[in-house]
């Protein structure tokens, strides 16, 4: 019973996302053989939906009948594909574009480590007089993690970031440089 | 006579508005410039770069940086006494003119003729309440003074303020030994590593810089489309949100209720303003999408980071942004703190 | 049949693994897909559509065509995002074809004498409710608040952060002050105790289970 128990674990680490690599052809096992395993499932999500809209037990308590006749629509369905699958090279890997890094925050290990990369939209030409006067800046390769991280573009992002730099200027060094700093930063987006 | 206020406790309509940053705020300032470097707590430094640019006209050219990044423009400051004013000219990216006077603000686009008037209302709240602010700052930031090297060919001095904890970044500030300007900034992130520099690559210190010519640009704004965004204030507990606990020296400023074009179906979105004193963050709400709101996540650009998040409670679901030039964990806490009433 | 070693999107959510061990052959895997968001789109589905009848065969023709297009999901979207947008046009569609159908525009609860649930204003969009299902509901609902009541405070803070404030299990380390470890226990065990008591209430009548 106990190692009942911790298996079922895993269905609900797999819920979360926060399965170890080593872990998940146990859990799909555990899923496959077990039928009482997939009503865990099921139940674990019900309970997360409810919790998070009440509203949504109204449709839980149909789940099992919906379930039973897509079923059989399904099974057509997957004899169906079945037959047209021999290997499919699906790609899933992400977009690149620019400008933010983007972190799915379930993914980082760790939270105060987390990698300085790139940045705003546009590049200058701009040659500064006086070249003294720029450091060694962090360098985004040394602390990049790639499979953590994206670059994208994200002007929703880019709209609330300039809406900070705006009103959000509650700093002592406001006066004296934020201002200017803010002004100089903030570009519209389009 | 101004008041001073605490960091502890602010109420902004205490304030007047009229000529708040020009006007000195009591003797405490007077003696600090005439202190030597060494004598000054950081209180009186806060006081003293603050008044440098009320009392100081300059011309500069501008440079801030961030791995990957760099913009410029072109600064002009002035002060009268009464009313300050300042020009910035973006010399990287879309042709962009601010004008600044006291907490007005033009933004102008010459390529698009369009501008945007704003009032800013956290430019009025910190000179008041620097002289006390010192104490405060020193829970968080671990204050030192050193020589600094020259900057644009004057002669500085340097404030380091380190963070005592990993909830905010550390600052370096160049200020002009004379007036006190700040001439360069730098933020810092964990071991030292540079996240953002602010500076002057170009100053002219005391340049002749006309405030009236400067009044004359910022109302002349014949041809522009000109739009004036309306912002009322609002508070987190009228809205039903309570902040259960705080994270260590921040405290929630003030709230606006405004528009942007990225809120849900174009209603009012809020925005939370908190601070340390140094680092600010800002807080969006909005009601929850699911056709905008799909990915939650954090962001990184230079020294600012974002987080979004999904947060429902009692059948509705709201979208959650946070920004600001705190580190990630920072943003987390302020997140967790926040919950429906 | 196994997927391939190596998960690009495993730990962002379950989703994208369950869409890879589909394609891979695995349908089991589709069917933990419906079972996570069949609630969300049945009540997206019936905001846009009234009939009782046409919410349940929408739904079916969703997932349905979920699968079909399964290859076509690129996984720089979220998988819900993709499948939401799929419910909206299946929506849309079995409307659009409704109206050009005659049969249907003779409106079909107008019964005499006959009370129509549908029509009554201010009920929230589960016009598909029989009195068994309205009492279901209810009973589902008080489950997991009584469930989540009843909790051990460590598990049920563990399981709010989880659930509500949508932490990851670092996230919830670091604010609990506890392991990783400890933090995937409790919320293990937060949901054994709701589940046992919401179990009984999900079986069909039948008592058929999975």
């Amino acid at each position: 019973m106990q190692q009942e128990k911790n298996t079922e674990e895993l269905i609900s680490a797999l819920v979360d996302g926060e399965l170890q690599a080593d872990e998940f052809e146990q859990a799909f096992a555990l899923l496959d053989a077990h039928p009482q395993s997939k009503s865990s499932w099921h139940a674990y999500h019900v309970a997360g939906d409810v919790l998070r809209n009440s509203q949504l037990a109204n449709s839980a308590a149909r789940d099992m009948a919906f379930m039973t006749s897509l079923t059989s629509r399904l099974k057509s369905e997957q004899e169906q594909h079945r037959l047209a699958v021999v290997s499919l090279n699906i790609s899933i890997a992400p977009v690149r574009s620019a400008n933010w890094a983007f972190f799915n925050h379930r993914r980082v290990a760790g939270l105060a480590a987390i990698a300085i990369v790139a940045t705003l939209a546009w590049q200058l030409g701009f040659n500064p007089q006086g070249a003294d006067n720029f450091p060694q800046l962090a360098d985004s390769s040394e602390q990049a993690q790639p499979l953590a991280s994206k670059l994208i573009r994200d002007p929703r992002l880019d709209e609330f970031l300039a809406a900070h730099q705006q009103l959000g200027g509650a700093s002592a060094l406001q006066l004296p440089v934020g201002f200017i700093r803010n002004a100089t930063l903030d570009q519209p987006s389009r | 006579m101004t008041r001073i206020i605490s960091l502890r406790w602010i109420n902004v309509a205490q304030l007047t508005l009229a000529g708040l940053l020009c006007i000195g705020v009591d003797l405490a300032t007077a003696q600090s410039v005439n202190q030597s470097g060494s004598d000054r707590g950081l209180s009186d430094w806060l006081v003293r770069i603050n008044r440098a640019s009320e009392r100081r006209s300059y011309i500069g050219t501008f440079v801030v940086s961030s791995a990957d990044q760099l913009a410029s423009s072109r600064i002009w400051h002035v002060c009268d006494g009464q009313v300050q004013m300042e020009r910035v000219d973006a010399l990287s990216g879309m042709p962009k003119t601010t004008i600044r006077r006291d907490q007005e603000v033009l933004t102008l686009l010459p390529g698009k003729l369009e501008g945007v008037v704003q009032n800013r209302e956290a430019l009025a709240i910190f000179p008041n309440i620097l002289a006390d602010s010192g104490p405060e700052l020193e829970r968080y930031y671990a204050f030192r003074h050193l020589r600094g090297e020259r900057v644009a060919g004057y002669l500085t001095d340097l404030l380091h303020l380190n963070p005592r904890d990993e909830l905010r970044f550390g600052y370096r500030i160049w200020s002009e030994r004379e007036s006190g300007l700040v001439v360069k900034l730098q933020i810092i992130g964990r071991e030292g590593r540079v996240l953002e520099q602010t500076v002057f690559s170009e100053l002219q210190l005391d340049a002749p810089v006309s405030l009236q010519q400067l009044q004359r640009m910022m109302a002349n704004t014949q041809g522009y489309r000109i739009e004036r965004p309306q912002v009322h204030k609002t508070t987190l507990e009228s809205e039903g949100w309570q902040v259960k606990a705080n994270v260590p020296g921040f405290r929630p400023l003030n709230c606006y209720g405004r528009q942007l074009e990225v809120a849900s179906d174009n209603r009012l979105l809020t925005q939370c303003i908190f601070t340390d004193g140094l680092a600010p963050v800002s807080l969006f709400l909005e009601n929850f999408d699911p056709r905008r709101h799909v990915k939650e996540g954090l962001y990184v650009s230079g020294a600012t980071h974002g987080l979004t998040r999904r947060i429902a409670s009692g059948g509705q679901a709201w979208w959650l942004t946070l920004v600001g030039e705190v580190p990630t964990q920072t943003l987390v806490a302020l997140a967790s703190s926040l919950s429906r009433r | 049949m196994s997927a391939s070693a190596s998960h690009p999107l495993s730990s962002e959510s379950p989703d994208g693994l369950l869409v890879e061990r589909t394609l891979a052959g695995d349908n089991s895997a589709f069917d933990l897909l419906v079972m996570k968001y069949q609630r969300r789109i049945h009540r997206l589905i019936a905001r846009m559509v009234r009939d009782t009848d046409l919410i349940d065969d929408i739904a079916q023709e969703t997932f349905i065509r979920a699968y079909r297009a399964l290859h076509q999901f690129r996984g720089d979207a979220q998988f819900y995002t993709w499948l939401y947008r799929i419910a909206v046009n299946t929506s849309k569609k079995f409307l659009h074809d409704l109206k050009r159908d005659p049969l249907v525009l003779t409106p079909v609860h107008e019964s005499d004498g006959e009370k129509d649930e549908t029509f009554e204003a201010g009920i929230e969009p589960s016009s598909d409710e029989t009195p068994e299902t309205v009492i279901a509901a209810r009973q589902i609902a008080q489950a997991v608040d009584a469930g989540l009541a009843a909790l051990p405070e460590d598990q049920r803070q563990a399981l709010i952060l989880r659930e509500i404030e949508g932490l990851s299990y670092e996230e919830i380390a670091t604010l609990m002050n506890s392991p990783v470890g400890t933090v995937r226990s409790r919320i293990f065990r937060a949901r054994e105790a709701i589940s046992a008591k919401l179990k009984p209430l999900l079986e069909q009548k039948t008592g058929k289970r999975w």
